[in-house]
């Protein structure tokens, strides 16, 4: 999350002779990110972005001891003043219990102020407050405000009246409870948040996140509780997001700010009422504590720290380095025992974290770079990849165009492609209706793109890969690869492109079949087999598919399940000598009719003698056939005689058995 | 045959003038000198001649055979001048291929996946629908990471598994980097370069709710900061070209540690932040591009994969591919929800 902080205000906390320009600079590369300087009257504003995990940060005193830290890494002088914090004389003239039975906080601590004299901030909190983005509404709510941007913990203040009981219980809501928060809103809460409740089974705050309407200051307030816990982040974060009350204590308290910062920023905030309220203590400081973070060591060698960044850093270097960062550090023979600050005990856990500390100080751009000199790895690339890429390749210089659509479609693009949403995965939260469920096929998405683009072009020519995601009971989906090639032109066309890509992968002996899926015109399609597993439907798209989709033209679609074709391709190419001996060529023209079909026509042909090298389609004219014939045999010249008998047999095939006439041969 | 010959030499240059093509012309000089042609079968009656005409005859066919022969070579040349007063309008466009397109991600991908091949890495590919504990717990993301709310994943309606908790659509590449560990049985090296789709519920002007991540893993003994950093700059030379170099400033992530956030200098001031005319550099601001995130894999991760963090070290990178490949090419695509709208008029440019 990104905070604003006022260059006069840091300075506040760190004396140095750097410039806002060198602050953002240092401060960019070994620490928070300094996104932008702006100008604002005399002053400037750092725009700094925060990290989850440096919650201790977040303040001005946080970056303070960071620049602190940094600068003098690039030639800046510069000390640190911490935030002077004085203890006060605790008093007894107003009741207040605290109690939270069920333990559901880390820390709580309050105190009873009288005499607070509620008026407008002074400039300089005013001011402050303005720059860093906070409105300032009063002297009293202010304080609160400016003791979270300065320190970084959140604080609460309430008015002592408004409470009535003088007691204070933490308990988690019941369902069906509600409350209103201090801008008039009513939430529902439930059995998942926690609220404060002044002993009546009222409900006066909902901690860590926003104050309730019921118990915040007025105009008319004179005393006031002040307060502070340390919550349970997780419960501060849930009850945020569902209510959507995103407030800065709520993303702050979510992210677990030191319950030690909680102690010290109550007393500076009775510090400020006194100062800025003439307010006086009338209550001692309330800390209940039940959970206190165990102290944190960490052991390490310089050793390590060297071999994890690739340079060597002096132990000497290392433990300066992390002095500056206020960790403390005790030496056992080559061992360093590291005892992280307070405010970096949530963030410093294991020895690469120290690691870490160390080489941004030194500076990441003071690393060489180098590429690894290890083993390279005997990986292979997988054949769906390589393959996956010729194929693309292919289809583009045949004229066709890739599309990539979302993985996710609409239950309406289901319907309209006669498929079933039960079939389909469905996803929990969509963020839309339009992107719900995950294909199965890549085929309603292709129509979906066709007809979208026909105003656009008359000739479409499209392909996708892509993976359809078929549901496995309790496992994950099969993500299998498929590819989906339509055009709007031509039948042949696409049949043609089929024909040649499997030609290109080296697939033969694919058993063709007429019993398309209900997605195809029944008489136009074509479905190709291996051992009973469809690899590919071939056809013209089923005219009420056309028309749900509103399409006029005819389109012709091919969908192949690539992860079942990939086994089966041969890439190998195999040299064979050329032929010593010439073939014979002859032209065949035969007379059809509708009930034959050419290809079953031809391949049995081919199958009626050996020496028939090939036949090969050539035209189609109303109702005549052109096939070039191959005679050749590998050891000698076919003579005419030979030749003759060969022919004999195909004229017998195409005239007796198929009834066919023949129109000549040349 | 004095007569014979004399007809024929008449005939001969009738003809060959008449000529139009060196295919005919080549024909018909088989005619008269192909094995049985007519000027041959001459030559072959010769012997039948009475010896007192040999000489005289002899000379005169020897005569006609050279005549016949430069027509032959005359006319060769007159046909190629004939052909020089063809015509071509070569202004005609031509007839062009059939020529498609490729979409702009599958280009972007082939081109990293080659930088990145070049180095060792094999390039990989792990189930975009993918269990909670590869997508996040593995990662040393734990249950309650903000990245596992449903507003920052997408999450399948289906129970879960007790081993491996929801079923998600996998919000990042990283997901497979343990993946990775187990397919190769947790022995190091790893150089592993993921390239895959990935979904999170953001739609709008620069995001779309599917978009594609490049993922790369590198584990062995002895890795550290200094090949993380090799590798960004040999990509970023390789990729966005020779000048052009990364710095890594500290960020966060959960599965590496330290983490980075990688920069790259600007392609227009080269990371000087100002132009050479003395303006400032209007595309960077401050010399430096966000790239992506990176970092040392994590010690929790690497024990995930089963991989002992004592012996072995490593780096991970997860970038988007779009956004890398736009900002190399410097397109200014206004809205980026245009590249899986599928407009033919989009499609078409690339």
């Amino acid at each position: 999350m990104n905070i604003l902080i006022p260059d006069s205000w840091l300075r506040d906390f760190i004396k140095t002779n750097a410039e806002p320009d060198d602050i953002q600079k240092s401060l960019s590369l070994c620490g928070p990110s300094v996104e932008k300087i702006e100008r604002v009257d005399r002053d400037y504003l750092y725009h700094i972005e925060i990290t989850t995990n440096r919650i201790d940060a977040i303040s001005v005193e946080g970056i303070a001891r960071e620049a602190a830290a940094i600068l003098p890494r690039f030639g800046f002088q510069s000390i640190y003043k911490e935030k002077e914090i004085i203890p006060f004389k605790e008093e007894n003239r107003l009741p207040l219990t605290v109690s939270d039975p069920q333990k559901l906080c880390h820390r709580i601590l309050a105190c009873v102020l009288d005499n607070v004299n509620l008026n407008k901030s002074s400039k300089k909190i005013a001011d402050r407050l303005e720059k860093a983005g906070v409105r300032s509404l009063n002297n009293v709510i202010d304080i609160t405000n400016y003791l979270m941007l300065e320190l970084g913990h959140p604080c609460h203040v309430f008015d002592y009246d408004r409470v009535k009981t003088g007691s204070l219980i933490i308990r988690y809501a019941k369902k069906g409870e509600k409350l209103t928060t201090l801008d008039g809103k009513i939430f529902a809460v439930d059995g998942t948040d926690v609220v404060i409740d002044d002993g009546t089974g009222r409900i006066i705050d909902l901690p860590g996140i926003m104050g309730t309407q019921n118990s915040v200051v007025t105009n008319l307030t004179e005393r006031i509780i002040v307060f502070i816990e340390s919550n349970n982040p997780l419960v501060i974060r849930n009850t945020s997001l569902k209510l959507g009350l995103r407030t800065l204590a709520a993303s702050i308290n979510e992210k677990n700010p030191d319950s030690h910062l909680a102690k010290r920023t109550i007393v500076a905030a009775v510090n400020l009422y006194q100062q800025e309220c003439h307010a006086r203590i009338a209550s001692p400081l309330i800390d209940i504590y039940p959970f206190k973070p165990e102290k944190k060591k960490i052991t390490i060698t310089a050793d390590f720290i060297n071999r994890q960044i690739g340079i060597k850093i002096n132990e000497n270097e290392i433990i300066k380095i992390l002095n500056s960062l206020h960790f403390k550090i005790s030496k056992k023979n080559n061992l360093l025992l590291i005892e992280p600050p307070y405010f970096r005990r949530s963030d410093i856990d294991q020895p690469v974290d120290i690691v870490e500390e160390v080489a941004r100080l030194y500076g990441y751009q003071n690393l060489p770079s180098a590429l690894m000199t290890g083993d390279i790895p005997l990986s292979q690339k997988t054949d769906d990849l390589i393959l996956e890429e010729k194929i693309k390749i292919m289809l583009k210089y045949w004229g066709y165009t890739e599309t990539y659509y979302y993985s996710l479609i609409s239950s309406q693009l289901i319907n309209k492609s006669h498929l079933d949403k039960k079939d389909h995965l469905k996803l929990k939260n969509p963020l839309t209706k339009d992107l719900e469920y995950l294909r199965i096929s890549l085929i309603p998405s292709m129509l979906d793109i066709i007809s979208n683009n026909t105003y656009f072009r008359d000739d479409l020519l499209l392909f996708e890969l892509a993976k359809v995601y078929l549901p496995s009971d309790r496992e994950l989906p099969d993500e299998k690869n498929h590819l989906v090639i339509s055009n709007n032109v031509d039948y042949y066309q696409l049949k043609g492109i089929i024909d040649s890509l499997l030609n290109e992968l080296g697939i033969i002996n694919l058993k063709t079949y007429f019993t398309p899926g209900h997605l195809f015109h029944p008489h136009k399609s074509l479905v190709y087999k291996k051992d009973n597993s469809t690899l590919i439907t071939l056809g013209a798209v089923h005219p009420d598919l056309l028309s749900s989709f509103s399409l006029n033209k005819e389109v012709f679609l091919a969908e192949i399940n690539l992860d079942d074709l990939y086994p089966l391709v041969n890439l190998a190419k195999i040299y064979q000598p050329i032929p010593f001996f010439p073939p014979v060529v002859e032209n065949l023209t035969v007379g059809i009719d509708k009930k034959i079909k050419i290809g079953f026509l031809m391949e049995e042909i081919k199958k009626s003698n050996p020496f028939i090298k090939e036949i090969i389609f050539l035209e189609k004219f109303i109702d005549w056939i052109t096939f070039k014939v191959i005679y050749q045999h590998p050891q000698k010249n076919l003579d005419s005689e030979e030749v003759k008998l060969i022919r004999d047999k195909i004229i017998g095939i195409v005239t007796e058995k198929y009834h066919l006439k023949i129109k000549g041969y040349s | 045959m004095e007569r014979r010959l004399k007809e024929i030499l008449a005939a001969a240059e009738k003809n060959i003038f008449n000529i139009a093509d060196h295919n005919s012309l080549n024909n018909y000089w088989l005619e008269l000198f192909g094995s049985n042609g007519i000027i041959t079968k001459i030559f072959k009656d010769f012997k039948t001649l009475p010896s007192s005409q040999k000489p005289e005859i002899g000379k005169m066919a020897n005569e006609i055979k050279n005549k016949v022969n430069s027509f032959f070579n005359l006319r060769k040349i007159e046909i190629n001048k004939l052909k020089l007063k063809q015509v071509l309008d070569v202004t005609m466009p031509g007839f062009r291929p059939p020529q498609g397109h490729l979409h702009l991600v599958s280009y972007a991908i082939s081109e990293i996946t080659s930088i990145f091949e070049n180095i060792g890495f094999t390039r990989v590919r792990y189930p975009e629908v993918e269990w909670e504990w590869y997508a996040f717990e593995s990662l040393n993301m734990p249950k309650n990471h903000p990245a596992r709310d449903d507003i920052e994943t997408f999450f399948i309606d289906t129970p879960s598994s007790k081993k491996y908790g929801r079923m998600v659509l996998s919000p990042h590449t990283s997901s497979g980097q343990v993946r990775e560990m187990e397919r190769v049985k947790s022995i190091a090296p790893i150089r592993m370069i993921n390239i895959a789709k990935c979904y999170r519920p953001n739609w709008d002007i620069s995001h779309t709710p599917m978009f594609h991540q490049f993922e790369g893993l590198v584990v062995d003994s002895g890795i550290n900061i200094t090949h993380l950093k090799g590798t960004m700059d040999y990509f970023a030379r390789k990729f966005f070209g020779p000048q052009r170099k990364t710095r890594l400033r500290p960020f966060h992530f959960r599965f590496t540690e330290p983490s980075f956030e990688v920069d790259i200098n600007c392609g227009l001031c080269l990371g000087k932040g100002v132009l050479d005319n003395g303006e400032k550099c209007r595309l960077c601001k401050s010399g430096w591009l966000e790239l992506g995130g990176s970092g040392m894999v994590h010690p929790k991760v690497l024990l995930n994969g089963h991989i002992d963090p004592q012996k072995y070290t490593g780096f991970a990178f997860g970038w988007g591919v779009e956004r890398t490949y736009l900002m190399k090419e410097g397109m200014k695509i206004s809205d980026l929800r245009i590249l899986y709208q599928n407009d033919i008029r989009f499609l078409e440019q690339f």
